[in-house]
Parts: C-alpha cells; structure tokens; sequence
C-alpha cells in the first residue's frame, strides 16, 4: 500500500481543508481543484465497487454532484476522504438497490449474480494499461455484499471497524465479508497469471 | 508442507492482513513462508493487489469529459450576507451558458439578453422563500428587432430552449447567425458568417439539432462540432467528440458521417482526417477561458430557464402539416398516406412540395428505396420546373444506381436534371451521377465526353479523380492505352492520397516508362 509519509499527508490535509473552505465560500476555482483532486478517487472507488459498465460515469457524476451539494455539511477536515468515500460508497450502494441486485440481503446471490469468466481478457501487451479492468473484472465476481468492504479495505486501506461504521454493519459481519471476498479474490487471481504478471509488473 | 500447516499458515495471512497477527504467530508464519511457495504466492498476490488497485492507471478523462463533470457540480455558495437568505442550489448538469458576459447576440430574430451576473457566477440558482422578492431583476435592455445584425462577442451563447441539459450553440467574435427554429423538436441555426461550436447534451429521441452554413448542413445529438462559414462557402464542419452527418445544403447526397477528430467540408463530402491543432483549438474554447460555463437563472418551480433564452417571438416556423409531424415521429406508412391526401387537398401549399421531399429522404434513409423512388416521382411529376423537383431527379438518380441497380433509368434521371438545370446547385453530382451510369452501362465513349464536359464544367470538383479513374478505365476498354496513362498519371500525380490513387497506381505500373513499371 501506498501511505503518505505524516508530514506529506499532514500538507495534503492542509491543503484540502483550504480547498474546502474556499469552495464553500463561493471560490469556483477553489471548488474545481478540489473536484479534480476528488475525481480520481471517487472513478476508482467506482470502478472496482462496480465494474466498468455504462453506468460507471453516472454514477461518478452522482457521487461528485452530492459530494459537493453537502459539501458545508462536511466537518471533520482531518477525515475529507472518508467521508468523499462514504458518499461514494452510498451512492454504489443507493444504484445496487435501484437495480434490485442482491447486495445486502440474504436473496441467494450467487445464482442472481453468477457470472460465467470473461471471454477473453486484453492482451498481454496492454496489460499495464488495461490492469484497472482486469482487476475490476476480478473484483466484479465477487458478490456484492463482500465486495464493497472489500474495495474500501483493499482500495482504500479501511480497517474493518472503519468499514463497518461506514456500511452501518457489524464489525464481525464485515470482517467476515472481507475475508470471504478476499478468499474468492486471491482465488480467481491464482487462475489469472497475465493478471498477476501485470500486477507484478506494476508493483515491482 | 503439509495441508494442515498451509492450512494454518492461511489463517494467519488473514490476521495478518486484518492487522491482528500477534508477534508469535507472525515468527511462525514467516518461517512457513519461507519453506512455501504455495503461501508465498499467495502473500505476494495480496501485498501486489493493493498497490495494484491503488497505483493502476485510470483511462484518462478527456477534458471535455473532465469539464463536464466539473462543469456540472453543485454551484458553490457565495458568502452569505446580512438580511439575505438567498438560497444557491444545484443547477442543470452542464447547463452551462456563455462566460460572464451577456448576450447581445442575435441576428435576424428578436430574443432577450441576459443581464450581467454577480460575481460570484453560480452555475445556476434557485430563488426560494419569501425574500425572493427582494430578488430585482435587472432590466433587459431592449430585445434586438428582427432584421436587426449585431456582431456577436467571445463567449456570447444562444441558450437553446427545450433541448437536453447542456445543449448550447457558442459563438466567437462576429459570429452571424439566425435562429430557424428553436422548439422542444428541433434546433435549427444558420450560420451566416464566423465561428460556432455546437454542444449537444443527451436529448429526447426524435430531437434534431441542426446547424446550416450557405453550403453544407451538419446535424448531430450528442456531440460537440464545431462550424466554420467562410468566404467564398468554403465552410468546415469539424467534430470534436461524437458524431455529426454532413451534407451539402442543397444536396440530395446521403449524409456523411463525421466523427470525432474529422472533418468535412462543401468540396469534399467525405470525411477527413482534421487537422489536430484545429480540434484541439475548439477543445480549448470550451475548457479554457474563452468560453467560460455561466448561468441560467431559475424561476422557483418554473423549471424553466428564465434567462438568457429566446424569447417567445424569435421563430415562428410554419406549423407541421399531418403528414409532416408523421414522418418527424418516424410514422413512414402513414406519413405516406397523409402525404398523398396533401397532394390532392392543398396542391399549391408549398408545405406540399416540402412534405414530399421530406418523405423521400426519410424513405431513403431508412433503406425504403422503391417507395422514395415512388415520392421522388411524385414530386417530379406534380411540380415540374421546381428546384425540388429538379433535384429530386438526381436523388432519384443516385438511388436508381447504386441501390436499384437500374443504370439505364438512373442515367435517364441525371441527363434529364442536366438538360433542365445545366447550372444547377447538383449540376457536378448530376454529371457525376451520368459517368457513373454510362460506365456501369459499359457506353465508354459516352464516359469520355462526359468526363471531358466534368472537366470543363467543374475544374475543381471534388470528384475528378474519380471521374478520371472512369475515363482511364473507358480508355483502356478501347484499347487507348496511352490515354490511360495519361489520366492514371494525373492522379497519382494531383491526387496521391485520394481513394482512386492505389488504382491508379497499379494502371500506372502497366504502362510504359513509368518508373514503377
């Protein structure tokens, strides 16, 4: 995982609560620099919550547009993109519900959401580009329910009571969820040596 | 290894990855990852997928992309100030209009300038509660008349009416336009001079947005193109993202698709690699400042834009006739029907000869070729000595040739447009449209004199390489191989990067002295 060293991160953390007050004082330019630092984060948290599909932007437009709605609700500065994450995730959350998939229930998911393997994955020569859709497709066949604790824990680095303050589930509930969508995660990419090679590659 | 320590080793990679492995376990686990690659793969799986899923390029944005996003986040709210309970709400996604200025654009139509926002600009705003009196507007100035031409300014934008979010026509210095129509079916500008961009939002299905210069007509949904009319109808359509069809104004040719990074222009109905600095300059004007994104101004719970919009008197176009509105909703089998009751109840409507054309293309378009031939004869029988019926002729022609297959009755069609309207706008395609049925009729000195009045009539059309292609090809089928030659060369020589020149190049191998021989 890639951490901020403290005083890195202490700067960044500056910088965004200077953003953030600007942009809710009415400063645009201030409010675009903080979209287009918000921006990468919330595609990610996206892509690998959902895959890539046509609603992807969609929902990334609606994450961005109710993260900066409720940007005076914000308080905390110290915990900006916990709570861009949330939002994020709610709005993930919120979009599974509208389909009527089976996240967050007991509906027996794995025949609702069973999905055959990929045809074909991209070529070995573009895997360095195309590894966000390769690991979005392994993240995608895992069940939702273990997938969104599992993107904030792996994407994001949450711990499990972190996340589960953020799903509003349990702690044991969500640690399970992780370590199930972990087990299927490891598994599928066991199977997947171009992807593993990429990622190698990618992670010297 | 065996299974019950593997076994065990993958608890305590879950611990260890959950941040629980006490230091014991931690020992423990290390020296059984030591002795296992099976574990070992695993451990490096997890620690590779985060940084992975952290570090993984993203698809770049592309900053049209980009600036709509941004473009179409919640207004930021201005500092509040004492006694005012203004309330900022989020606006139209993208609805975006023209930098901080105003309009005071308008050419041959008579609409409303917006007056000159407060700074901060919001994208938009929402005017609640009981102080939204205290709301003074601030008087227009006086709407421009009809007839009336005013240069248009950077950043001037026309706020288009009942079309998608986001959908507006930006204009740069000295841009002349009129506004056709504007309702919630069509969008349909004339671009008499200077510069335009056009971008159109996601809109109704059925919605046209069309932009005319004098020459040529590009039409799009869901794109950004940018239009140029220039001197001498020398008029480029480039698209910057989607796709637009293109045709000559005054063509009955079939659209050509343009798409992203293309362009098309009046002499060359095809499209063509743009020139990059070109696309990127009209990239430039919607995300830098040129064009900056402004504001629509929302009446409470009108849900309407108040201003800056046309107002009610800009377009008065003439009302659809029955048959008109069926083709419009794609009701082709009745639109025909209701056409032929317009023929015979309003004969001298010019809406009339309107509605034929409009069938015919609509037949055409949807691969109905028999019955838009039906309707183009229709129009030519009833209104002789019309343009509509003279350049019905030619559309007919073309469908006749290259859809029917019928070269004999497509060649009758050009030679009859020639003989009435030897001047005419499609003179070039009629003459073209004649070589191709003569050579598809095999007459091959018929192609050489009609190549040879091409020539003479249209020294620089556009279709001369092909036309030369013709006439070699007829020369060569009569044994005049010199003369072949001789036009093979011109192509390859005048026109190296036109479709015809790989043909030509291969004819131009088999002749003499040629250093490719």
């Amino acid at each position: 995982m890639i951490k901020l060293s403290p005083h890195s991160a202490e700067i960044e953390a500056q910088q965004i609560e200077a953003l953030v007050v600007k942009a809710i004082e009415g400063d645009r330019s201030a409010r675009d620099d903080l979209a287009r630092r918000c921006l990468p984060r919330v595609r990610r948290t996206v892509i690998l919550s959902f895959g890539y599909s046509p609603d992807v932007d969609d929902l990334v437009q609606t994450a961005m547009t109710r993260i900066f709605a409720n940007l005076e609700s914000y308080q905390n500065m110290s915990r900006f993109w916990g709570w861009v994450d949330r939002i994020t995730i709610n709005v993930i959350r919120d979009h599974f519900r509208q389909k009527r998939w089976t996240v967050f229930t007991s509906f027996n998911e794995e025949d609702a959401r069973h999905q055959a393997p990929r045809d074909s994955w991209p070529d070995r020569e573009s895997d360095q580009q195309r590894i966000l859709t390769q690991l979005a497709g392994h993240f995608e066949r895992i069940k939702p329910r273990f997938r969104l604790p599992l993107v904030l824990f792996v994407l994001q680095g949450y711990t499990v009571p972190e996340i589960a303050t953020m799903l509003d589930e349990n702690i044991h509930t969500t640690k399970k969820r992780v370590l199930r969508g972990r087990r299927k995660l490891i598994k599928q990419l066991r199977h997947d040596p171009v992807c593993r090679e990429a990622m190698r590659e990618l992670c010297p | 290894m065996t299974a019950r320590a593997c076994k065990q080793a993958r608890t305590w990679l879950e611990q260890r990855a959950l941040g629980e492995l006490d230091g014991a376990s931690s020992a423990a686990l290390d020296l059984h990852l030591q002795a296992c690659a099976d574990c070992r793969e695993e451990q490096a799986i997890w620690q590779d997928l985060g940084q992975a899923a952290q570090t993984a390029p993203l698809d770049p944005l592309t900053p049209l992309a980009e600036r709509r996003l941004i473009s179409g986040l919640s207004p930021v709210r201005p500092t509040p100030q004492s006694g005012s309970r203004r309330v900022w709400k989020i606006g139209l996604a993208g609805a975006a209009v023209g930098a901080a200025a105003v309009l005071a654009v308008v050419f041959g139509l008579r609409f409303m300038a917006e007056p000159e926002p407060s700074t901060p600009a919001p994208l938009a705003e929402t005017v609640e509660g009981p102080d939204a009196a205290d709301v003074a507007p601030t008087p227009l100035p006086p709407p421009v008349v009809q007839g009336d031409s005013k240069p248009s300014r950077i950043g001037d934008r026309l706020a288009i009416r009942g079309a998608a979010d986001g959908t507006a026509l930006w204009l740069r210095d000295g841009a002349q336009v009129q506004v056709l129509r504007n309702d919630s079916l069509e969008a349909h500008f004339r671009i008499d001079g200077g510069y335009v961009l056009a971008e159109v939002g996601a809109n109704e299905p059925g919605y046209r947005f069309t932009v005319d210069t004098t020459t040529v007509r590009a039409v799009a949904r869901g794109t950004v193109f940018s239009v140029e009319a220039r001197a001498g109808g020398d008029d480029v359509v480039r698209v910057v993202e989607g796709a637009v069809d293109v045709s000559r104004l005054e063509s009955v040719d079939m659209p050509v698709p343009v798409v992203s990074g293309e362009q098309a222009t009046r002499d060359l109905m095809y499209a063509l690699q743009a020139n990059r600095s070109a696309i990127e300059r009209d990239l430039a004007f919607l995300v830098t400042g040129v064009l900056q994104p402004a504001l629509v101004p929302r009446a409470k719970g009108s849900g309407v834009a108040a201003t800056p919009q046309l107002s009610a008197e800009v377009v008065a176009p003439p009302e659809k006739t029955d048959a008109q509105q069926a083709i419009v909703e794609g009701r082709l089998d009745d639109a025909v029907l209701l056409a032929r009751v317009q023929v015979e109840d309003q004969p001298d409507n010019p809406q009339t000869v309107e509605t034929l054309t409009m069938l015919a293309q609509a037949l055409r378009r949807s691969h109905r070729y028999g019955p838009a031939c039906d309707v183009y004869q229709e129009l030519i029988d009833t209104y002789p000595g019309t343009v509509a019926a003279a350049n019905g002729q030619v559309a007919m022609g073309q469908l006749e040739l290259s859809a029917l297959d019928r070269p004999e009755d497509a060649l009758g069609q050009f030679e009859g447009y020639l003989a009435g309207s030897p001047d005419g706008m499609l003179a070039a395609e009629a003459r073209l449209g004649q070589i191709r049925s003569l050579a598809a009729l095999g007459r091959h000195q018929a192609v050489i004199d009609a190549v040879g009045a091409y020539r003479i009539d249209h020294p620089q059309g556009s279709a001369l390489p092909e036309v030369l292609l013709f006439r070699a090809e007829a020369h060569r089928a009569l044994g005049a191989g010199d003369a072949a030659c001789l036009d093979y060369r011109a192509i390859v020589e005048s026109w190296p990067a036109a479709p015809q020149a790989p043909t030509a190049r291969q004819g131009l191998a088999g002749c003499d002295g040629t250093p490719d021989h």
